[in-house]
Order: structure tokens, then sequence, then C-alpha cells
């Protein structure tokens, strides 16, 4: 599994498309948590219990922008948050170019190589739609 | 099976839906949310290939915690290996069987998350900031090109206005 460096040029699905480029060009991929089932054992099991009640491994990917795998840090109790697993993540090996970043959702602080959206806004938008028919 | 299922009902109930689905964003926050989500989706795309390829992430499988702990990992390499193999017309497939339900998502969405832990730093805020404004700038100007209304929160700043008042087109130099 390759980490992007800081030589790579920028991803062809960020480059071949105007409402990306060059807004996203120091982009070098997508980052974020999937729970995955585990079975620890009983003694372990409430600390692998996620927000949502399943006992659960707290797993971090991050991908490039044509579907691969750059990292994964695995093991982490479902109860860690994103943000945790994250900076452990960071002492261990993912690395982000100085001038690059990674689109995390608004679970993940902005900042340390993390581009985050803004909170409390709309979503279910289109670019081109009707507008002012509220 | 209801018996209001005439045209003009279907229509109404469709508009009202479409409206809220269409609705286009109208300031620099909401614009790079959009687009941030939109490149952001890849990942979702990978989870669902990921998830739907190899079953046994779906169940806790019975094998001491370091094994367990390993299964992602080595799937996700077994995945990236595949993919350099992938013809163009096999990952469209791919790419397709990635895309998840509603439900899902709903899973997975952190953004009600409380965050006020989670502090930022301010150079990224000025950052994130000055690319919501460029994509902002830019897209008024191709709404403007296509000829489409717009309504804005945000003034817009005009940057090193081109004011060619009146003489345009007869630029008789030389």
């Amino acid at each position: 599994m390759q980490q992007p460096t800081a030589n790579d040029p920028c991803a062809y699905k960020i480059q071949s498309d105007t409402r990306f480029y060059p807004f996203f060009k120091d982009a070098i991929g997508a980052i974020d948590g999937s729970h995955i089932h585990t079975a620890p054992p009983a003694e372990f099991r409430d600390s692998y219990r996620n927000r949502k009640g399943a006992v659960t491994q707290n797993c971090l990917f991050t991908c490039s922008f044509d579907m691969h795998f750059n990292y994964v840090l695995t093991g982490w109790e479902g109860s860690a948050s994103d943000a945790r697993v994250y900076e452990d993540a960071r002492a261990n090996g993912l690395e982000i170019p100085p001038g690059k970043y990674l689109l995390a959702d608004a679970g993940y602080a902005l900042g340390d190589g993390l581009l985050t959206p803004y909170r409390g806004h709309r979503y279910h938008l289109r670019e081109w739609g009707r507008v002012g028919l509220r | 099976m209801g018996s209001g299922g005439s045209p003009v009902s279907c229509l109404g109930l469709f508009t009202g839906y479409d409206m809220k689905q269409y609705d286009r964003p109208r300031n620099k926050e909401e614009l790079f949310n959009l687009r941030h989500a939109c490149l952001r989706n890849v990942i979702e795309r990978i989870f669902g290939v990921l998830k739907r390829r190899f079953r046994i992430l779906l169940v806790a499988p019975a094998f001491n915690l370091s094994v367990q702990s390993r299964i992602p990992v080595a799937l996700s390499a077994l995945h990236n290996f595949i993919r350099e193999h992938d013809t163009e017309e096999e990952y469209a497939k791919l790419y397709a069987m990635g895309k998840r339900n509603a439900a899902d998502i709903a899973e997975e969405d952190d953004s009600n998350l409380p965050n006020a832990n989670l502090d930022e730093d301010q150079t990224s805020v000025a950052l994130r900031d000055q690319i919501a404004q460029q994509m902002w700038v830019d897209y008024q100007k191709v709404l403007a090109e296509r000829g489409m209304v717009y309504e804005t929160e945000v003034e817009l700043e005009v940057e090193d206005g081109e004011h060619e008042d009146g003489g345009d087109g007869d630029g008789g130099e030389d």
C-alpha cells in the first residue's frame, strides 16, 4: 500500500473537472473511519461498543481518487472517536506532505492535513438546480 | 393504492420533491460543502465496494483480536491488487457497486456530532475560506455565462474589474 508523496501529480478526477480544479488541486485523497463488527473477549466488550450500540473496531482508511487504499489503521475500540483514531494514525505512519490535505467529514478537526466541510450548512443541493422557489 | 393518482397530484408531489432536492447553493459555504462532498464521496464508494465484495467484514469472525484487526488491512490490500488489474469496464462496475443506500450513509454520518472539542487551526480556516471564495466567484461567472439567475447572500467582489465602458467591439489599434 503506497502513500502519496509531495511530487505526485494532481489526480485526474480533479484536474479534469472545472468544479474541482484548481480549487482542490492539493487534495491527495479522502479519509474516513468505518466501524467493522468485531468479537472481543467478554471483559473488553463494553469498550468496543460504538455510539450506535454495536460491538465494533473503528478502522481508519484513506484512499486516492481512483479508488486505491493508501493507508489503513485498525484495532481501535468502537468507542474511540474518529478524531482520536486519526491522532494515532498521524503518530503511526500516516503521512500527508506539507501543503497537501485529505478530504474529511465533519467528525474530524479542520487542520493537520485535513480539509473538512463547513458545519451547520444545508446539503441536498445541486449546482444547476432551480433556485428561489422555496 | 389510493384513488388520488391523477397526473396533477403526481406532478405536484414530484415538483415539491424536486424543489427540495435541486436547490442550488446560496453561498460560498454551501457550494464548498457540495463540491467537497462530491469529491469525498470516493471513500464512501470504496467502503461500499469493500463490504460488498468481502462479506467477512459484515460479521464478527471468531478469531483472536489481533487476527480480527488484520482482516480489514489484508482485504484493503487485496482490493488494491484487484484494482490494479481492473479493466475500465470492470472499474465502472466496481464504482456502481460501491453506491451505498441512504441507510448506510446515515449510519456513518458524523455531520451532526457535537464537535466542541475539535479545534480548528486558523491557517486552515483561512485556506478553506479562500478556496470557498474562489469557487464562489467562479461559480457566479459560470452561472452568468449560462444566463442563469442567481441569488446571492455574499456580496460579489469584482476582481480587477475589466471595465470597457461603451468602447467594446471596435478595436482599431495598430
